[in-house]
């Protein structure tokens, strides 16, 4: 389930970064890069549920702060994008209960 | 220690140079919280202190429209995620230092924070500043604060001292009167015939309901060439029927009357809604006990329906009263080369005010914003006096 919500995170990230090209919209990019970083960090780190917290809360963030910037496509896309991103997350934290909690180890 | 410094670093050096380049504004708020709450989070050690740094980076990232800047935005979000691991194994080394019923509260209080920072900034922020535009003089609405000067009360008597912020406050108190007797009549009655267990009732609900869904420029734009228009509208078509003489529905004398007709057509459908909620909470025990007790649906609905709607009507009145302090699009609409006085409405007198159409009419943001705080105060007013005299009547089962 982990390595789901991984991909699924991973595909709403990068997916964000590259509508964010279509066109080059600079502020857009470097939100996605940073989900893009959140994405990873939380597969690097599977048992810190703080780093998922960010994931969700930022991707929310992404959708109401550029929701009067964005054409309504793009609205429906970055939606899209962030709903994906979202679900891995929980799917992640999910997941991280598998994992014992020293080390980072599955139990 | 380094990730720390770095973190507080980060959002000052954005910071400095968005104020270098483009000035200081709102945009740099979000810059100032972060550095604050990075600090903080050095300081106490604390994850959710650090997460909130995480969540400000973010939205300064979204607020700093420099690229340089912004890019120092994410760089400073990056250092903050490090912070807040950095927070989490300090905290897990040392557990003593945990306390319970703190860490709740930080969480509670950490939460709530972008949500409160964001309500402060975005719609606080707004409001002081037209309260403070009141009192002042300015060039424009975007105006920075060091040009603005003093002037008191002078706009409010300006603007009291203009005929047609008058008139505009006549339009809308007979708006108020007229059209809300009317409207909340219609939108009692029809609510009362569909709860009375007609035979269609879904179908005439959605009916009425219809002209809300539609847009308004649609709809006043169907009303002025389907209904009013002198030569094909609908109405002279039938006075013309019955052999009698054109009316010019769009004249100057006829124009607000025809404004408020086709206004009331539209929002007839949504007070019905709101009085049919409240109807259907109206326990049926008691229509039963007046059915057998002998009480017609008339004495039912004045007996039992009307005092039982106080609450409903309060509400409908209060959101009647917004609707007609902030009345605009429909006076656009039924004017819209020129403002004419027939159909002023202080929101439209607002506008002209802040935004002059005609090149040789000075804008005036200050009276502009006197005018916003009047409204604001007339539907504060209102809605005061409207809880003192109308009480709830709290129906106990």
């Amino acid at each position: 389930m982990g390595i789901a919500g991984f991909i699924a995170a991973l595909a709403g990230s990068v997916l964000s970064l590259i509508i964010s090209f279509i066109p080059v919209q600079f502020t857009n990019i470097l939100l996605a890069l940073f989900l893009v970083f959140l994405t990873v960090m939380c597969r690097m780190m599977p048992h810190r549920a703080s780093i998922k917290g960010c994931l969700i809360g930022c991707a929310i963030l992404t959708l109401v702060f550029r929701f009067m910037y964005m054409t309504t496509i793009g609205i429906i896309l970055y939606g899209i994008c962030m709903v994906a991103v979202i679900a891995g997350a929980v799917l992640m934290n999910n997941d991280s209960g598998s994992y014992a909690t020293v080390g980072g180890e599955k139990a | 220690m380094i990730i720390g410094i770095v973190s507080i670093v980060l959002p000052v050096l954005a910071l400095i140079l968005q104020c270098v380049f483009a000035g200081f504004s709102i945009l740099c708020i979000p810059s100032i919280v972060t550095a604050v709450f990075a600090a903080l989070a050095f300081w106490k050690k604390g994850p959710v202190l650090a997460l909130v740094t995480v969540f400000m980076a973010f939205i300064q990232i979204c607020t700093l429209n420099i690229q340089l800047t912004a890019i120092l935005g994410l760089l400073s979000a990056v250092a903050s995620v490090f912070l807040m691991i950095d927070c989490e194994k300090f905290r897990e080394a040392h557990p003593e230092l945990v306390d319970p019923k703190a860490a709740t509260k930080q969480m509670i209080i950490g939460f709530m924070l972008p949500c409160i920072i964001t309500l402060l900034v975005m719609y606080a922020y707004p409001v002081i500043r037209t309260f403070l535009m009141s009192f002042f003089d300015m060039q424009n609405i975007t105006a920075p604060i060091a040009e603005w000067s003093f002037v008191g009360l002078g706009k409010y008597s300006k603007i009291f001292a203009s005929q047609s912020f008058l008139r505009s406050l006549r339009n809308m108190i007979m708006i108020w009167v007229v059209g809300g007797v009317i409207t909340l009549a219609l939108a009692l009655l029809f609510a009362i015939i569909l709860t009375s267990g007609i035979r269609f009732k879904k179908f005439f609900r959605a009916a009425i309901y219809m002209p809300n869904v539609i847009s308004a420029v649609a709809l006043a734009t169907m009303w002025i060439q389907y209904i009013f228009n002198q030569q094909y509208g609908m109405l002279n078509s039938i006075i013309a029927f019955f052999n009698g003489a054109p009316i010019n529905w769009l004249s100057t004398d006829m124009k607000f009357w025809a404004m408020l007709g086709s206004f009331i057509f539209g929002a007839v459908g949504y007070y019905m809604l709101i009085f049919i909620s409240g109807i259907e909470k109206i326990p049926a025990d008691l229509y039963e006990a007046a059915t057998i007790d002998g009480a017609s649906k008339v004495q039912q609905a004045f007996k039992i329906t009307f005092p039982l709607l106080k609450g409903v009507t309060k509400t409908n009145l209060t959101f009647w009263t917004i609707n007609t302090a902030t009345f605009y699009l429909w006076s656009k609409m039924f004017s819209p080369v020129d403002t004419e006085a027939s159909v002023i409405v202080p929101v439209m007198y607002l506008y002209d005010t802040a935004f002059p159409s005609k090149g040789n009419i000075q804008a005036d943001a200050g009276a502009a914003a006197a005018v916003g705080i009047v409204l604001a105060v007339i539907i504060l007013a209102v809605y005061l006096i409207m809880n003192k005299v109308i009480k709830d009547d709290d129906i106990e089962l």
